[in-house]
């Protein structure tokens, strides 16, 4: 049998050998190895490229590192073995190893632009441009490096230096699209809306030239950005729309579930953003999914997504976005924090079912609230870290509103950055008035500013700041002048966005009606107790003018309950299980009704 | 304050600092060190000040209470000052980094002032504070476990710095055992005893955890290192995976191209918490997860319907004592790499597998299996939901073989293949995979058919290992990729043995962009091949099969090494089952001769020997020069501890010309009376602390 199979083999290694051309060359990894002292450093870095194209890694790492011993004065080996790690996203590895060769002589292109790539992967943009400077000095014409320099000035604010870099970069090179692109971004920095549209366009047209659909759809996903971050929300969709028409990328996705978001439209933006997740290899996708979940008070998902965001240690995505890390754990911290806020609010109000329950839930909701504390103070602490930044880099009106939020809870300080940013913004942007006096009157707690903000507001695209005007609006609604106000901002929040009211504490006022068999006095004053605590105003009888809540109640014990608006039409409805005992069995019943009557699927 | 007083002060102030340091730590990107440090100093003075003006303790509390809202409310006010003379984003931010650091300062600041003052007012409460700060001890550092070690470097310091913790509070309670009613320097040393070993075991439950959830970097199947790779022995569900196409092995079958599920784990335990997980002991088939050293054949089930099948295995990136084979494998042969290779291990086995579902098709019924197998291979977290559902599959299909087949199918049609199943709002993955996303990957789909197989009372176990596509087949050489690692599920069939179902579905979700299966590099695999073919002729086993006597040695080396970790394992119920059983052992063994005796001497004075046992244990044993009676004496003066009858029994025993069993019986009265007292004189936790406590071990009465 063996002598059998070793001849069939013998054929095979013929053909394997005639088809590779296995030679001296194709000699394997470890058996080169043991050749020795003969190896020069030609074989060794020869023999450990080999070893890497069969995916021998550890072998590669082992040659590499005796050539690097035996041959201490070159770099290649160095060089090859930084190679190694950058390819395999092992970039503190790979910036020593490059490091080392650029100590040993290596100061080409490549190497240096390498080392530019790693700082840039590790977040070290300062490190990064030190090292694009030094390319650009030593390779004036290099268009990448000019593009790589404009996106790390973009990326540490410094825009002044970027728009010069790539300008000076244009009239050398022509009009690339790279720069012009990257060019566009600097100037929507710095909120120059027709210069930045204008090398949008012109990146747009060049990629569509030369057919780069790839290209082009980054640049429309730009152009959409900018659309919308000067409120024109019909021109960012369409240029969404571009986007992804012209190649499916997450990002695309993202930018237009954030204008659905905006429209408060759950389902579309819930789509829109499970497309990117499907695609995305960043973690932007997650950022979106939670801060959408939050919005329609799926605080418990949106939890787990948001930490599961902040857990993870790899932040070499962040190179190629227009953020940096602060930035984005500062914006996780935010949303953790308004997470951590409603959770303590949904806590303590709660439908529990006895003394221990009740304690625990109140154990639950301070626990929720020290959380949602250390979040929202690193929130503030890197807001003011980067608005200093901004500060730095001369971006005033970003600079003011990050001081502004790091300074929310004390009313002096921040009412001067906010006027501060209002001033800059709104001259260039009148449309942005409304969102400064939603602010000015969150602050104020001023239910005055508060409606006038809600007055400016487009009714279709800019739900989103509605229902938080609304939001902050009702708590301050509290004299009995006010009830009538209050009520009915309680009902068009509750239309645009039945869930945010639990977590702002905000219940729908009722009328609730019990009929059927057996309810007892204990048990309808339970119920109310329990509706009241999470925030309704609810009382038993008909009142026309409230959403109206009926129960049912059969001989087999089940509860069939219905709420209806205020014009009597049927909103949500459903049917519990046998309610028996007193207060465990409806607090079951009143769990129920609240989740389905706030749930937003 | 005495010297003594001072030192003690000084000392339970630095133990609580090192608490309060290590709290820092865990915050110290958002924290002040000088802050904190600066509130604690304030806390201790503050308490140290109305202590020594004997403030009543409600005043005080209210006192150390307005202290640091009168400090705030001051700081402001310089603040606003400081404001008006320049207002600068500088003295605009002063508002927010006091408040930053002054809240959690509040806590430092409240269990300082508390510490220190009740310690000072309330002597006893010294005794109560080492408890305490254990019981911090554990707090601050219980986020540290689960491969979080992050406040120290390295855990070697983390080490250093508990057993600093631990001397410096034996210091505390022995400076403070003066000061404390009935509690004297020996009491604190029997102490010693129990809180030691304890801070152990929570230092091993610490590093246990440590190490635990070092896998789930890995994506929930794999657990990669740099450069190499081995399955974790428990798959969780992750919300998201990534894979690497990154070549694993090699193996050679021949034969027509064939598909294949090489396993590496077989996972038969189920806790709902954990999911599937390796079962350690027990089980069918449970073979060894470990290469052999040399030949090794495993017992031969005898299954029916089954062919031989002979693989060779050629590792490139994993571990290299990991043992895949398919199911179910009969000998394992290590074969000689040879010199230079690009393979970190080669070796044979010889597997017994079947092929086709013809015979399992015909088993329409449970086939027999020992109660304690069964308990296992269907054991679930008796979800109902999912039990609703594997009924709702299956209820049309009345065999065995058939409502298997039944899971399996309505998985693979229903449900899609994706690496991001996405989070579960209640944390329940498997849930969200069924009930919810309908998608995941291979070890959802595995989790979901063994537990709807398992709530249908039909053995079933999850198998992990890779997937081998026929189209991988090269010259009758198969390249395996990290892409490829895989979970399945096994159903038990009797005397057909384990039966494989993938119900795993081919079509992956809408927007994934992601081929299952790309194909093999040929290039890159026709040179291992011809690497393999050219060496070939060097490939023999590894070792001679060695005389049987030694092959004996090795086998009690394994049940040896096999027991260590067992123990290892188990090492929360180990180790203070062998303290007890050590301390049991050294306290009676010395005594035991006596008490069995027939000679009623020896009999009397064991039993006076028991007593003292009992009395050193909690610090009350007979001091250097101290005789029998007045020993007795002391304690009765002292603690109210009645020995002076059974110290009488002693010295008559030992002494008198006349001792017989009368007197022996005589005797008894005066041990009830021993014991009465001692339970009277001797509160209950320290009777306890005193049973766990080593002293008075090995005392003979003599």
């Amino acid at each position: 049998m063996r002598g059998r199979r070793s001849g069939v083999l013998a054929g095979v290694a013929l053909a394997v050998g005639l088809v590779l051309g296995a030679g001296p060359g194709a000699m394997p990894a470890r058996a080169q190895a043991a050749a020795g002292a003969a190896d020069t450093l030609d074989s060794l870095t020869s023999r450990a490229r080999q070893a890497i194209s069969r995916s021998e890694y550890e072998s590669a790492v082992k040659i590499l590192t005796e050539a690097k011993t035996r041959y201490p004065s070159s770099p290649r080996a160095s060089l090859a073995l930084a190679d190694l790690y950058y390819d395999k996203e092992l970039f503190g590895l790979a910036l020593d190893e490059y490091r080392a060769a650029e100590k040993k002589g290596a100061t080409d292109f490549v190497t240096l632009t390498q080392i530019s790539r790693c700082y840039g992967k590790l977040n070290q943009e300062k490190s990064s441009i030190d090292y694009l400077t030094r390319i650009l000095q030593e390779y004036p014409d290099s268009a990448d490096t000019m593009d790589d320099l404009g996106w790390m000035y973009f990326k540490t604010h410094q825009l002044d230096k970027g728009e010069s870099v790539l300008v000076k970069g244009i009239a050398k090179v022509g009009a690339q699209r790279g720069l012009t692109m990257t060019l566009g971004t600097i100037y929507s920095g710095m909120n120059r809306y027709d210069k930045s549209r204008e090398f949008y366009q012109k990146s747009v047209d060049d990629a569509l030239r030369v057919g780069d659909r790839n290209f082009a759809a980054i640049a429309y996903y730009n152009l959409s950005l900018l659309e919308h971050s000067f409120f024109h929300y019909n021109s960012a969709l369409r240029y969404t729309d571009e986007s992804i028409a012209m190649e499916d990328r997450p990002s695309g996705h993202l930018a237009r579930g954030e204008l659905f978001q905006s429209r408060m439209d759950f389902d579309s933006a819930l789509s829109e953003y499970q497309s990117a997740y499907a695609k995305d290899t960043t973690p932007l996708a997650k950022v979106n999914l939670a801060i959408l979940y939050q919005k329609f008070g799926r605080l418990e998902l949106a939890r787990r997504y948001a930490e599961d965001v902040l857990g993870s240690k790899d932040h070499a995505w962040l190179v190629y976005y227009g953020t940096d890390l602060t930035r984005h754990l500062k914006d996780l911290h935010e949303l953790l924090g308004t997470v951590y806020d409603g959770l303590a609010v949904i806590e303590m109000a709660r439908p529990t079912s006895g003394i221990i329950d009740r304690v625990s839930a109140i154990a639950a909701s301070l626990r929720d609230r020290v959380i949602g504390w250390y979040h929202t103070q690193r929130f503030r602490a890197y807001s003011l870290q980067v608005g200093s930044q901004y500060l730095d880099q001369g971006s005033y009106e970003d600079a003011w509103w990050e001081f502004y939020r790091g300074n929310e809870p004390y009313q002096e300080v921040a009412l001067k950055y906010l006027r501060l940013a209002r001033d800059l913004e709104t001259a260039r942007s009148p449309h942005a008035g409304p969102f400064y006096v939603l602010e000015e009157g969150r602050v104020r707690r001023s239910s005055d500013l508060l409606e006038q903000s809600l007055s400016g507001f487009d009714p279709f695209w800019e739900k989103e700041p509605a229902a938080e005007a609304l939001a902050a609006l009702v708590p301050l609604l509290r004299d009995r002048t006010s009830a009538p106000r209050r009520r009915q901002a309680i009902e068009q929040l509750y239309q645009i966005n039945p869930g945010a009211l639990p977590q702002a504490g905000i219940g729908l006022p009722l009328s609730v009606q019990f009929a059927g068999t057996g309810w007892r006095l204990l048990e309808r004053a339970a119920l109310l107790r329990f509706l009241r605590r999470a925030g309704s105003e609810a009382d038993e009888g008909t009142d026309s003018g409230r959403y109206g809540l009926r129960l049912v109640r059969a001989d087999d014990r089940t509860v069939r309950w219905t709420l209806t608006d205020a014009s009597g039409v049927e909103v949500h409805s459903g049917t519990s299980r046998p309610v028996g005992r007193l207060i465990p069995e409806i607090s079951f019943l009143a769990r129920g009704i609240l989740e389905e009557a706030y749930s937003v699927h | 304050m005495k010297a003594r007083q001072i030192f003690l002060f000084i000392l339970r102030n630095l133990v609580l600092y090192f608490l309060l340091v290590n709290s820092f730590l865990q915050l110290r990107d958002q924290l002040d060190p000088v802050f904190q440090s600066a509130a604690f100093l304030l806390a201790v003075l503050g308490a140290l000040l109305m202590e020594r003006s004997r403030m009543r303790i409600l005043p005080a509390v209210a006192a150390a209470a307005a202290i640091p809202l009168l400090a705030r409310v001051i700081f402001f006010l310089v603040f606003r000052a400081q404001r008006a003379i320049v207002s600068a984003p500088a003295t605009d931010f002063l508002f927010f980094y006091f408040d930053k650091d002054f809240f959690p300062a509040l806590l430092a600041y409240g269990v300082a002032w508390l510490f220190n003052f009740l310690s000072l007012r309330l002597k006893p409460f010294v005794i109560i504070e080492t408890g305490l700060n254990g019981l911090l001890l554990v707090l601050v550092f219980w986020t540290q476990a689960g491969y979080t070690l992050t406040l120290y470097p390295h855990p070697s310091y983390f080490a250093w710095a508990l057993a600093a913790f631990v001397v410096a509070e034996f210091f505390v309670l022995l400076l403070a055992a003066g000061r404390v009613p009935r509690i004297d320097a020996r009491a604190v040393a029997s102490f010693s005893w129990i809180l030691v070993p304890l801070l152990l075991v929570f230092l091993l439950f610490l590093l246990s955890r440590y190490g635990d959830s070092s896998v789930r970097a890995g994506g929930g199947l794999m657990k990669p290192t740099m450069f190499r790779f081995d399955f974790a022995p428990y798959v969780r569900l992750e919300s998201e995976i990534k894979t690497s196409d990154q070549a694993v092995l090699l193996f050679r079958t021949e034969g027509a191209a064939d598909r294949y599920l090489l396993r590496r784990f077989v996972l038969s335990g189920y806790e709902d918490n954990q999911g599937f997980f390796m079962q350690r002991e027990g089980g069918i088939d449970e073979y060894p997860a470990v290469v052999p050293d040399s030949s090794e054949r495993f017992p031969d089930p005898g299954y029916k319907d089954r062919q031989s099948v002979r693989q060779e295995y050629y590792f490139l990136t994993l571990d290299p004592s990991s043992l895949i084979s398919l199911n179910y494998p009969l000998t394992v042969t290590p074969l000689e790499n040879w010199k230079s290779s690009s393979f970190l291990r080669v070796y044979r086995v010889d597997s017994r597998v079947m092929r086709g579902t013809a015979a399992p098709a015909l088993v329409t019924s449970v086939p027999p299996m020992k109660p304690a197998d069964l308990a296992l291979y269907t054991r679930t977290a008796g979800d109902e939901q999912i039990h609703r559902l594997a009924l709702q599959i299956t209820q049309d299909q009345p065999g065995y073989y058939a409502k298997a087949a039944a899971i399996e199918q309505y998985l693979k049609t229903n449900y899609l293949y994706s690496l991001k199943p996405g989070i579960a709002e209640d944390g329940n993955q498997l849930h969200h995979f069924l009930f919810v996303s309908k998608k995941g990957y291979c070890s959802y789909f595995a989790f979901a058919m063994a537990l709807m197989c398992r709530s249908l009372g039909i053995p079933a176990r999850v198998a992990v290992g890779f997937y081998v596509d026929p189209q991988s087949e090269v010259l009758n050489f198969y390249e395996v990729r990290a892409f490829q690692a895989h979970a399945w599920v096994e159903v038990y069939f009797g005397n057909l043995g384990w039966v494989e179902f993938d119900p795993t579905s081919n079509t992956p979700a809408p927007g994934e962009d992601f081929a299952p299966f790309p194909a093999p590099d040929k290039d890159r695999m026709a040179q291992l091949i011809a690497e393999i073919v050219k060496n070939q002729t060097d490939q023999e086993e590894t070792a001679p099969k060695l005389p049987a006597v030694v092959s004996a040695t090795s086998r009690i080396g394994q049940e040896i090494a096999r027991i260590a970790v067992l123990v290892a394992r188990l090492w929360y119920v180990v180790l203070p089952a062998a303290y007890l059983l050590l301390l049991a052992g050294v306290k009676l063994l010395p005594v035991l001769p006596g008490l069995l005796s027939s000679n009623a001497r020896r009999r009397a004075r064991a039993r006076y020997a028991l007593c003292l046992v009992r009395c050193a244990g909690v610090g009350r044993g007979r001091r250097h020069g101290e005789s029998a009676l007045e020993h007795a004496r002391r304690l009765g003066r002292d603690s109210g501890i009645c020995l002076v009858p059974v110290a009488d029994l002693y010295l008559k025993a030992s002494f008198a010309p006349q001792f017989d069993a009368h007197d022996l019986d005589e005797g008894q009265a005066a041990l009830a009376r021993f014991a009465d007292s001692f339970r009277t004189g001797v509160r209950l936790p320290w009777r306890i602390l005193g049973a766990m406590s080593p002293r008075g071990a090995a005392l003979r009465g003599a």
